[in-house]
């Protein structure tokens, strides 16, 4: 995180935020009374087990899951209560990338990218220079015309991370977007998103149950553990000296291996 | 060369009068078709809703058309309408309603299958990106949806071609009634008859149905 940007505020927040699931016959809690903050131009990572409620955490972000309880602040505007329109106009500026990709298999990859603009107006020209851009970024150009279903993992996550980021949103909400590839090609895809978060200054949340994730991107990280937050702090912090016993289980056996993953990231391993 | 009574074809208007049978077959589909389409994709859609009053209504209705074959229905909407309501139905009008309340059914069991097959996480993502829930619809949840549906309503379509051959059991002058018109007037100087002119019905009905079902192999085979 670059030192001018670390003055800019809290872009990011969340406000004592509840989500309580009611299914026929009983209520599921999944996050209770959540306090956050992402500051401007980090990587801020959020990692928990399976059911921890990370995925509704990030989904509360950008309004996908309507909190149950408290706000979140967005630039500092409490956007649970914005009316349709602005909430449209708002999820324009986050943009999202998940697991299982969710590509338009119909379209070619640049159509896939020109999709969210075409949709809000723009022109077709306009759309297309800026997809090219895009897929340049993330180091696609020569697949422009491919569709999804003739692409790997990796390049499909690429595909989509250059969709998310056509609307030139601020912030990049990141679902498990690596969990479904390889060691080698989540390596590579990490170091798309911190290219993105230098060069375009993209804030990016992070969600994922994999320590070696947040040690390589993130500056700060949360520990969420049964739908509360167990521990938060920089990374570095969090990872020397983990004080809940949630953040120690998670990290502990990590700590083995990342000695190991320094050295070999050296080897830049691109899968383009 | 085996008498396979096909001379009889040849006799008078005999082809002509079975093309004009295959015709009334054909327009019974045609309508029956449409209105299936159009209100089965309707009843479809609708059927994603949790509308607890249609969800039973839709229930019944299913039940009902599967379980009752289409010759009982036929009777029961000809002849069972003209004894309770007093309504005179002419034999096309009560088949393109049995087979339109059949395809009816069958189709909206398509739609809502090929919807549901549309995973939870597409509309998430498309919603992300700032689509209106129309847009989403219109964007994301249709082509896909149409896609799958193709293949699956071509089969169906040509399953009603095919099952509208029972409407001769009702008097409709259609393909085989005129068939079996054809054999009876013949049955003195061509007693094979029946053999050659089922054959020619067979094969006009072949001729009808395999373009459509090669059609449906290949959509499935492209977009499966
Ligand atoms: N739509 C829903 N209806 C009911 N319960 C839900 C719903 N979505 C999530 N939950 C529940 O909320 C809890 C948190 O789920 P969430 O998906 O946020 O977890 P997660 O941390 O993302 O897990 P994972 O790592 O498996 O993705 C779980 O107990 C889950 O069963
Ligand atoms: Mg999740």
């Amino acid at each position: 995180m670059s030192p001018e940007l670390k003055g800019r505020g809290r872009m990011i927040e969340l406000r004592h935020l509840g989500k309580t699931y009611k299914t026929a016959n009983r209520e599921i809690v999944a996050l209770e009374d959540i306090n956050l903050s992402v500051q401007d131009g980090e990587i801020f990572g959020i990692i928990g087990l399976s059911g921890a409620g990370k995925s509704t955490l990030v989904r509360c972000v950008n309004l996908l899951e309507k909190p149950s309880s408290g706000h979140v602040f967005i630039d500092g505007e409490d956007i649970t209560e914005f009316d349709r329109k602005s909430l449209l106009s708002l999820r324009r500026s986050i943009g999202m990338i998940f697991q299982d990709f969710n590509l338009l298999e119909q379209r070619s990859v640049l159509r896939n990218v020109t999709f969210p603009l075409e949709v809000s107006g723009v022109k077709r020209a306009a759309a297309r220079e800026r997809a090219m851009e895009l897929l340049k970024l993330v180091g696609l150009s020569d697949r422009a015309e491919s569709f999804p279903s003739q692409l790997s993992g990796g390049q499909k996550q690429r595909v989509a991370i250059a969709r998310a980021l056509a609307t030139n949103p601020k912030y990049l909400l990141c679902d498990e977007a690596t969990s479904a590839l390889d060691p080698n090609t989540t390596r590579s895809i990490l170091e798309l998103l911190k290219k993105i978060n230098q060069t375009l200054g993209v804030t990016i949340i992070v969600i994922t149950h994999e320590m070696k994730v947040i040690y390589q991107i993130c500056d700060r990280v949360a520990v969420l553990d049964q739908s509360r937050i167990a521990e938060e702090g920089s990374v570095s912090e969090v990872f020397t000296n983990p004080r809940s016993k949630i953040a120690r289980e998670l990290i502990l056996p990590e700590r083995i291996g990342a000695s190991w993953q320094k050295n070999s990231s050296t080897e830049q391993q691109e899968e383009v | 060369m085996p008498d396979l009574g096909l001379d009889v074809l040849l006799k008078g208007k005999n082809f002509a009068r079975l093309l004009g049978g295959l015709g009334i077959a054909l327009r019974i589909s045609v309508i029956s078709i449409l209105i299936s389409v159009v209100l089965g994709t309707v009843l479809g859609v609708l059927r994603q809703r949790e509308n607890l009053i249609l969800k039973a209504f839709m229930r019944l209705y299913l039940e009902v058309i599967r379980i009752m074959p289409q010759l009982v229905l036929l009777f029961l909407v000809y002849f069972g309408t003209t004894r309770s309501f007093g309504w005179d139905l002419s034999g096309e009008t009560a088949s393109v309603i049995v087979f339109s309340l059949w395809g009816t059914a069958e189709m909206s069991d398509l739609v809502r299958g090929a919807l549901s097959s549309i995973p939870g996480h597409q509309y998430e993502s498309a919603e992300a990106l700032g689509l209106r829930k129309t847009q989403v619809y219109l964007y994301v949840v249709l082509p896909q949806a149409v896609r799958r549906l193709i293949p699956l309503s071509i089969n169906l379509i040509t399953r009603m071609i095919k099952t509208t051959s029972l409407v001769l059991m009702i008097g409709v002058v259609e393909i085989l009634k005129v068939a079996q018109q054809i054999i009876e007037a013949n049955r003195m100087n061509s007693p094979n008859a029946a053999f050659g002119v089922y054959l020619t019905v067979f094969v006009l009905y072949f001729l009808v149905c395999w373009p459509i079902s090669v059609l449906a192999g290949k959509l499935e085979k492209r977009w499966g």
